[in-house]
């Protein structure tokens, strides 16, 4: 059966706006935060959780006489971003054979 | 709440991770302040302090290994006390749990001591047999056997005996990290 968790989402999420370019926790959190609601599960947690999974790395670069810790998308990160998407995928058409029709009646 | 409050806190609930986790967590969050144009409303978005160290004292207790599971566990029953479940429960909780511990040790000492026991039993054995030797060597031999097979029952006794001693421990981790997974919902 395919089944996609909120989890799953949310790490896809991350992962796939880490693809286009690195970033730093504020502007990550921003950017998660225009597609969806982080407030129930907040992306530290699942940012050091996918850290030690190893589909993420960390490197710091000064900014402002501070160190920023920038995130950054590893060959094994990408490999599951595959998976996820796949998923997704797979999920979404189960979905549509549901919900599908709806918009199809309108048109 | 203020951004130094919620630092604070977490701080607090953080405290009894590895030095490393702990530093990590906390420079994440001072750079998220840092980085935020408005601090208040940065401040808003996150979840409370409690609900953030349950979860990663949850993850952290999942990802330990065997071998220091019963420092993680400490740990664990620590944060348990600190997590933002009702106050009695937490309690209950923690004495609970320091009650499994304190019957582990217990059991566990026993069975080392018994083991201790049966291996001291064999040694002795062995070497009193040693006084026939002149007198019947078949004898000796057979004592001495004995007294090594009964030595190395003790050692495979002890051996088990800590093998399950560590895969309790770790079920008692995923235990607790589950239960404060669920409070952290």
């Amino acid at each position: 059966m395919a089944t996609f968790s909120s989890s799953t989402l949310l790490e896809a999420c991350i992962l796939q706006t880490l693809v286009k370019k690195d970033a730093y926790g504020y502007a990550l959190s921003q950017e998660i935060e225009n597609v969806m609601s982080i407030s129930e599960s907040t992306l530290y947690p699942v940012l050091r959780r996918l850290q030690k999974d190893g589909f993420l790395q960390t490197y710091d670069q000064p900014y402002n006489g501070r160190n920023r810790r920038y995130y950054k998308i590893t060959q094994k990160g990408n490999d599951v971003l595959a998976l996820h998407k796949k998923s997704w995928e797979a999920y979404k058409q189960k979905l549509d054979q549901i919900l599908g029709g709806i918009s199809n009646d309108k048109k | 709440m203020t951004k130094n409050e919620f630092m604070s806190q977490l701080k607090n609930k953080l405290r009894k991770l590895p030095h490393q986790e702990y530093i990590d967590a906390i420079n994440y969050y001072e750079q998220y302040f840092e980085d935020a144009e408005d601090e208040q409303k940065a401040l808003d978005k996150l979840q409370s302090p409690d609900k953030i160290a349950a979860r990663i004292l949850a993850d952290f207790a999942d990802e330990a290994p065997a071998k220091s599971s019963f420092k993680v566990l400490w740990i664990i029953i620590l944060s348990l006390f600190a997590a933002p479940i009702a106050i009695p429960i937490a309690i209950v909780l923690g004495f609970i749990a320091i009650a499994i511990i304190v019957t582990i040790i217990a059991i566990v000492s026993a069975v080392i001591l018994s083991g201790g026991a049966i291996i001291f039993v064999g040694i002795v054995g062995g070497i009193a047999s040693l006084s026939f030797i002149f007198s019947s060597f078949p004898t000796t031999l057979y004592f001495v056997g004995v007294g090594l097979l009964t030595l190395s029952l003790g050692v495979l006794f002890i051996h088990y005996t800590i093998c399950l001693i560590k895969i309790i421990f770790k079920g008692l981790n995923k235990l607790f990290s589950k239960i404060l997974r669920r409070s952290s919902k």
